[in-house]
């Protein structure tokens, strides 16, 4: 197991690596001039080089790269030119912000899609597993904003039990309800189907095996068999399909965080790819791409440790 | 009575200038309150009562106190009011600072910061009362030296302040002269008669600042003369403002507190309202807001204004190089047909032209007619340009109603024959940047100009022979997007910028509207209404103009 944990380290290191220089080279050849966005487009040509050059724009990628890889390591994210103000707190603050939103989202959506595919898996073929099924898919073709604004009118501007725009919530147990659950429907809507059908394939995959059937013919109680067996089994892929969710429900909730006008990282991701702001958005998207290579890194342990089979073969 | 008040005596008297456009003029050239009151006598109209301004309650005894709560989309930058340049920042500028004067949604100019304006005996000198008594957020006194400061500062060409885009060849750095503790004199480059309109909110950088003032320390907090004092900034939380216990304005503010909420995007504001987090959503996009009408929580003021799109057609290049090429396409457009479907009424048609109907003196239709949707005449003229079957691109902007207006172009023209492909960019991308700005650049193209507060403001930089973009787009602030140039237009744009005298005024105006429509470089289908939100409760706050903000007569019952 310990070998099989550094090899996954290992390799987590090297997609780091490998996706922080993604990521400045792509928002280095974004369309667009760093110094005409500083000053406006009321500036000369000349200023704009100079600002330029001040700021480095003008050096070759990878000298670019190092110098920016290693003050980022060092704890130096820069100064965003758009906002005059240091790119880490603002960063780490709209990242903890979206950590919280996403995280309430994560404990609300996941054990109800486990639990709803679980029970249609053991009425495969009645009608209770049709109704979960085509529910799930039905709230997949729904787009997030239609339920976000649907969610925001009955439960908001009508009854008024919610506010309009979420803040961000205090330690408060009841603020974070009240300041989390609406934008959380939306996005059940969107996981729920995904997590629910691939709990429900899991488990009815499970059922039908050798050693459920073993299980069953040697007497074991079915409870016993549900939970220590299929379960067991059944929801590897699921947790899969979690793991790599956390990245979209951190980072890619742009257009929640935009109609629920919550500070959320993706809406300063999206604000800084647009509007030219690179050491925010180098910084920003490497956050997330740091936490959706720790959410793949713990699903793959969890893996292992739900089945023997994961940490042998390696 | 000087003689631009008697001139505009002489306007009143003739009856060629209603009352309203008699206050605007006549608020331009700081006309005194006798001199006003006899004009308006001679206009039939009665004494000098002022035309609003906020000042008034409309619903009884004024109640005090409170936090007025505004949603507006957020300014994306850090705000500075030297260098801003979006409506966001502005707005946040606004509730703590004070201009010279102020226009009203009328666009009549009201005293703030100076409470008289006179030119010179020609208009390249503009000599400026300055409010006595006036002290900074800080407590430190305001004087004129301040006001120096503050112009000598948004004209220096190293600061880059946005306003010197407005200030080209009107202003240059160091031409305002301290006459003494209460008056300062502006030394223009040329005559400019609506300069005044330069150092109001329609040349929004021209907010006044304290002498030490450095770019970069507004947001700080505690920087301005006006009815609010700036406590906290966040991009991410918005504005916290408490009320100047010390403003100048008698009695006001009426709120004893302020708060801007940033949004990023119209929807979640239009939801806010609805549900009551806030009170004024103060620049309502008529796209994507229509559940607003409907609210009986809600009161929406619709005024006339000065913005608009162009339907740019370079006059330079294939295929719009000849004008009976541009004329086909400005005849195959259904005018009232667009203002219905794209703002439900809420616009004014366009003839063409830049002298929008807001501004007084601006050519009505009976001095040069209207042009209307004429499928044939269309066809016709391109014929005479020598093309039979138009293939064009429109390349334009995802804005506001424009992607809209660019699919009624392309059904409106399709039966006179020019068929319109679309490409519809992202905003940014549109305006791009450096040598790459497709608005400045493509053949057929529509942008969006905001309004402003004459007809100059628009003209110099869109339509003037020195603002045609060079070939590497290195001349900043030129932006003739049609790349036409007509030296005599040039010319008779000139002489009404320098004219004081109304009726000279309008003749020029009517001449350089006459080519500007018969050259059609852009068609200009119609002039936007500005639309203001507030709940039920909320009285007392300005209605414009345009997205300007005047809070300091605001009161929630």
């Amino acid at each position: 197991m310990g070998r099989y944990v550094l090899r996954r380290l290992g390799l987590t290191a090297i997609t780091l690596v490998l996706t922080s220089f993604a990521v400045f080279a792509a928002a280095e050849v974004l369309p667009g001039d760093v110094g005409r966005t500083i000053l406006g487009p009321y500036a000369s040509q000349q200023q704009v080089d100079q600002v330029n050059h001040q700021l480095g724009a003008d050096d070759p990628l990878v000298q670019r790269y190092v110098t920016w890889a290693g003050n980022f390591i060092r704890g130096d994210w820069g100064e965003s030119p758009i906002q005059h103000v240091e790119v880490r707190p603002l960063v780490l603050d709209r990242l903890k912000n979206s950590l919280i939103l996403g995280g309430f989202a994560l404990i609300l959506i996941v054990p109800f899609s486990v639990f709803l595919g679980v029970i249609a898996a053991l009425n495969y073929g009645r009608t209770l597993d049709r109704v979960i099924s085509i529910a799930g898919l039905s709230f997949v073709a729904l787009p997030e904003f239609v339920v976000g604004v649907v969610v925001i009118v009955i439960f908001a501007v009508k009854l008024g039990w919610f506010p309009t725009s979420s803040q961000v919530p205090s330690a408060n147990p009841v603020d974070i309800v009240r300041q989390c659950l609406l934008p959380s429907i939306p996005l059940m809507f969107v996981l729920f189907g995904y997590i629910s059908r691939m709990a429900r394939a899991g488990t009815i995959e499970a059922l039908r095996s050798n050693y459920t059937r073993t299980a069953v013919l040697k007497g074991l109680p079915r409870r016993y068999i549900i939970l220590r067996h299929v379960l067991r089994n059944s929801l590897l892929p699921t947790i899969t399909v979690v793991s790599v969710q956390v990245g979209y429900l951190v980072g890619g909730l742009v257009v929640i965080e935009t109609l629920f006008n919550y500070p959320g990282i993706g809406q300063l991701i999206l604000n800084a790819a647009t509007g030219h702001d690179l050491p925010t958005l180098e910084a920003s998207v490497l956050m997330i791409a740091l936490l959706y290579t720790a959410a793949n890194f713990t699903a793959d342990i969890v893996t292992a440790l739900l089945n023997p089979r994961v940490r042998l073969a390696t | 009575m000087n003689d631009l008040e008697y001139h505009l005596y002489e306007e009143a008297r003739a009856g060629r200038m209603t009352r309203q456009q008699l206050l605007v003029r006549a608020s331009v050239i700081g006309a005194s309150v006798p001199a006003l009151a006899a004009i308006l006598a001679a206009c039939g109209g009665g004494g000098a009562s002022s035309s609003g301004g906020g000042g008034s309650s409309s619903a009884g005894a004024v109640k005090r106190g409170g936090t007025g709560i505004f949603g507006i989309t957020s300014p994306a930058q850090d705000v500075d009011p030297v260098t801003m340049f979006n409506t966001g920042a502005i707005m946040t500028t606004q509730l703590a600072c004070d201009y010279l004067v102020f226009p009203d949604e009328k666009y009549v100019l009201q005293p703030r910061l100076a409470t008289k304006w006179v030119a010179g005996s020609t208009p390249d000198t503009w000599t400026f009362t300055i409010r006595q008594g006036v002290q900074w957020h800080d407590g430190s006194p305001f004087t004129v030296d301040d006001v120096v400061a503050s112009f000598d500062r948004i004209t220096d060409p190293k600061i880059g302040s946005a306003a010197l885009s407005a200030f080209a060849g009107v202003l240059s750095k160091g031409n305002v002269e301290k006459v003494d503790e209460q008056t300062v004199t502006f030394h223009l480059d040329r005559p400019y008669g609506d300069f005044p309109y330069l150092v109001s909110a329609f040349n929004y950088n021209s907010v006044v600042l304290p002498k030490n003032y450095q770019v970069g320390s507004f947001t700080k907090g505690g920087v301005g003369t006006g009815p609010f004092i700036l406590k906290t900034f966040s991009v991410d939380q918005g504005v916290t403002y408490t009320k100047n216990p010390n403003y100048w304005g008698n009695g006001l503010p009426y709120l004893d507190a302020a708060q801007i909420k940033y949004f990023a995007d119209t929807p979640p504001i239009v939801l806010a309202i609805q549900g009551g987090t806030i009170d004024v959503f103060p620049q309502v996009p008529f796209q994507g807001s229509q559940a607003l009408f409907g609210d009986s929580n809600i009161t929406v003021t619709e005024t006339p204004s000065s913005e608009y799109r162009t339907l740019q057609m370079r006059a330079d290049e294939e295929p719009f190089n000849k004008k009976e090429a541009r004329q086909a396409v400005a005849y195959a457009l259904d005018r009232p047909g667009l203002v219905q479907g794209l703002f439900d009424g809420r616009a004014d048609v366009g003839n063409d032209h830049a002298f929008a109907p807001i501004y007084p003196g601006s050519p009505t239709t009976s001095d040069v007619p209207q042009r209307t949707q004429d499928i044939d005449k269309a066809k016709q003229l391109l014929s005479t340009a020598g093309v039979s079957n138009l293939n064009v691109t429109l390349t334009t902007e995802q804005f506001l109603e424009i992607p809209q207006y660019a699919q009624f172009i392309k059904q409106m023209c399709a039966p006179a024959g020019i068929n319109v492909t679309l490409d519809v960019q992202p905003q940014t991308k549109f305006y791009g940047t450096g040598s790459n700005q497709p608005w400045l650049q493509v053949p057929f193209g529509i942008t969006d100009w905001g309004a402003r507060g004459t007809a100059g403001q628009t003209i110099d930089p869109a339509y003037l022979c020195r603002s045609v973009p060079k070939p590497d787009l290195s001349n900043s602030g030129a932006w003739n997007s049609a790349h036409w140039c007509n030296q005599q237009f040039d010319t008779l744009v000139e002489q009404f910028e320098a004219e004081v005298d109304e009726q000279k005024r309008k003749d020029l105006a009517i001449q350089a509207a006459k080519i500007q429509q018969d050259e059609v470089p852009d068609v200009i289908a119609y002039w936007i209404h500005e639309l203001r939100a507030t709940r039920t409760g909320v009285h007392g706050l300005a209605p414009g103009p345009t997205f300007h903000l005047d809070a300091r007569a605001m009161w929630k019952a």
